[in-house]
């Protein structure tokens, strides 16, 4: 069977439990806009959903099929999205995401997933903002 | 991380049967010979405690005492048999044929051999693990010297049709390994019956310690010559040199004398636990399958795959219950298990594997505990998976264009 490596941090298994900013926002709403990162036959699938109003993420809500590093990765990455500007949110490093989550090198990619995910939402915010302006 | 509460995974390893440790305790300190010192009482009180336990593992597996070399586990009795055997034959030919499944132990030592210049067919599997006796015989060649094919998956319990594959090695004078490590103990096996030649366990998989296996070598019809892989003080007939650990040989004998004694028994209670684990989880949970035999399984075994979620999740999600999963997160490029892919079964499913193994500890409310916080706790995960959603509008949507 394969090996699952090393222990999970405190972070990783509290963000788990709480599952905080998990859901679904309407994608018809023109506000929202949505990423994705990952693929299924991969074993991690991520998709961030972020709600724009005057160039200010008022709501980020992640779904996750994935191990549980990537689901708190997501988790954290809608959590300090919140309130940001997208410029802001841009630089949500993916160093900063797993440093907060404490991930082990073999477990970057999953913040480099959610960092992925959330840049897939912002560009299409932007892209819907210059379509509409 | 919180200790899990129930330990669930008996494929990986199990505890220590408490009557097993007791008969190994005095080997510690009394009597803590040497059993290949000729010269004292201390050596032969030791060879007597350990040619008691070679009779105990010949007993349960229906083989002479003498057929049985003591190793450090079912890994080197597998490097063992097939290094070995093939050392000895490489002038018969250079083929080997074993099975896409098998365990890393016999895998490995495989690919080993064709960097040496061995030719292996590793042969597929149907969606339920098994392997045809007929495709064995098909790939036979002039040049075939070994066949390897283990009696239980240690994944998704698998068992194959061992007689037969041992009748058509017979009939083609091909030698047959078989990796015992997750049958012996628990199914019946018989040397003799199912024409193995050799057959590998280990003690850590049947309630004895950790770190002594074994390996069956047939003396007769034919009598099997191996080369051995250590060299030293010409234990063990010379096949494998070492002081012997006789502590962990008096807990392997006894190990296996409590198996025989309870197989039947056990298996009964386990694998009426297992099904009743499988329907409570059935009867609350949709989109659950089966990966393995659904009748040629081994009693405690049973590995599901649960749609749209992944298996290290799960695994966190319910930390109290020590099981394990097909899946691997631990680098961008993830391979999930081999056996599974070889069954057919997607990466996609594959990666939503959970493996539960029942042991002899576990009691009916462990496993009602358990069947609970796997239905919680896959419910809880699809409800923040993006899959489940997708499926769920699909399936909205098909029903909408239904009615219109
Ligand atoms: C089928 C199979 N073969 C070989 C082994 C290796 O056994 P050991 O740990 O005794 O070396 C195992 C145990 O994981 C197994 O399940």
């Amino acid at each position: 069977m394969p090996v699952i490596f090393g222990e999970l941090s405190a972070q990783v298994l509290s963000r788990c439990a709480a599952l905080h900013r998990a859901g679904t926002l309407d994608p018809v709403d023109p506000e929202v806009s949505t990423g994705v990162a990952g693929s299924v036959a991969g074993g991690e699938f991520l998709r961030i959903q972020l709600r724009v109003r005057r160039g200010r993420i008022q709501e980020a809500r992640f779904k996750a099929f994935g191990c549980s590093s990537s689901i708190a990765s997501a988790s954290l990455a809608c959590e300090w999205a919140e309130g940001k500007t997208l410029q802001e949110a841009e630089s949500i490093q993916e160093a900063e995401l797993s440093a907060a989550l404490e991930l082990p090198p073999e477990k970057r990619h999953c913040s480099a997933l959610a960092k992925a995910a959330l840049h897939g939402a912002l560009s299409a915010s932007q892209g819907k903002h210059l379509r509409s302006g | 991380m919180k200790k899990p509460r129930i330990y669930m995974d008996h494929h990986s390893t199990t505890p220590m049967d408490p009557a097993v440790l007791q008969t190994m305790l005095p080997y510690f300190t009394e009597e803590f010979g040497n059993a290949a010192s000729r010269s004292h009482a201390y050596g032969w009180r030791a060879e007597e405690a350990v040619e008691k336990a070679r009779e105990s593992l010949a007993g349960l597996i229906h083989a002479r005492p003498k057929e049985l070399v003591f190793t450090s586990g079912a890994t080197e009795s597998d490097n063992l048999a097939l290094f070995g055997a093939v050392a000895n034959l490489s002038e018969r030919g250079r083929h080997i044929v074993t099975c896409m499944t098998e365990h890393p132990a016999v895998l490995d030592c495989c690919r080993r051999l064709e960097k040496s210049g061995y030719e292996v067919t590793y042969l597929p599997v149907d969606s339920t693990g098994r392997l045809s006796p007929e495709d064995v015989r098909a790939v036979l060649r002039n040049d075939t010297i070994l066949i390897s094919l283990m009696a239980a998956n240690n994944e998704v319990g698998t068992l194959h049709s061992l007689s037969e594959v041992g009748k058509i090695a017979k009939e083609a004078g091909v030698l047959f390994h078989c990796d015992g490590s997750q049958a012996v103990g628990k199914v019946p096996m018989d040397v003799e019956a199912m024409g193995i030649d050799l057959l590998a366990f280990t003690a850590h998989k049947i309630y004895g310690p950790k770190g002594v296996g074994a390996l069956y070598v047939r003396k007769r019809n034919p009598r099997v010559r191996l080369a051995p892989i250590l060299f030293g003080g010409g234990h063990e007939g010379g096949m494998r040199s070492g002081t012997l650990n006789v502590p962990g040989i008096v807990g392997f004998g006894e190990a296996c004398e409590i198996a025989g004694r309870v197989m039947p028994e056990e298996s009964a209670r386990l694998s009426s636990l297992r099904d009743r684990l499988h329907r409570r989880i059935l009867s609350e949970l949709k989109e659950v399958r089966l990966n393995g035999h659904p009748e040629f399984r081994l009693p405690h075994n049973l590995n599901l795959s649960f749609a749209y979620v992944e298996g290290e999740s799960l695994m966190m999600a319910m930390e109290d219950v020590a099981v394990s999963s097909g899946s691997a997160c631990t680098s961008a490029t993830q391979e999930p298990s081999h056996v599974l892919k070889a069954m057919g079964v997607s990466d996609a499913m594959a990666h939503t594997s959970l493996r539960f193994g029942l042991g002899r500890f576990n009691t009916l409310e462990e496993v009602d505990y358990v069947a609970g916080r796997v239905v919680e706790s896959v419910k809880r995960l699809r409800e923040i998976s993006p899959l489940y959603e997708m499926a769920r509008e699909q399936r909205q949507g098909a029903h909408a264009g239904h009615l219109r």
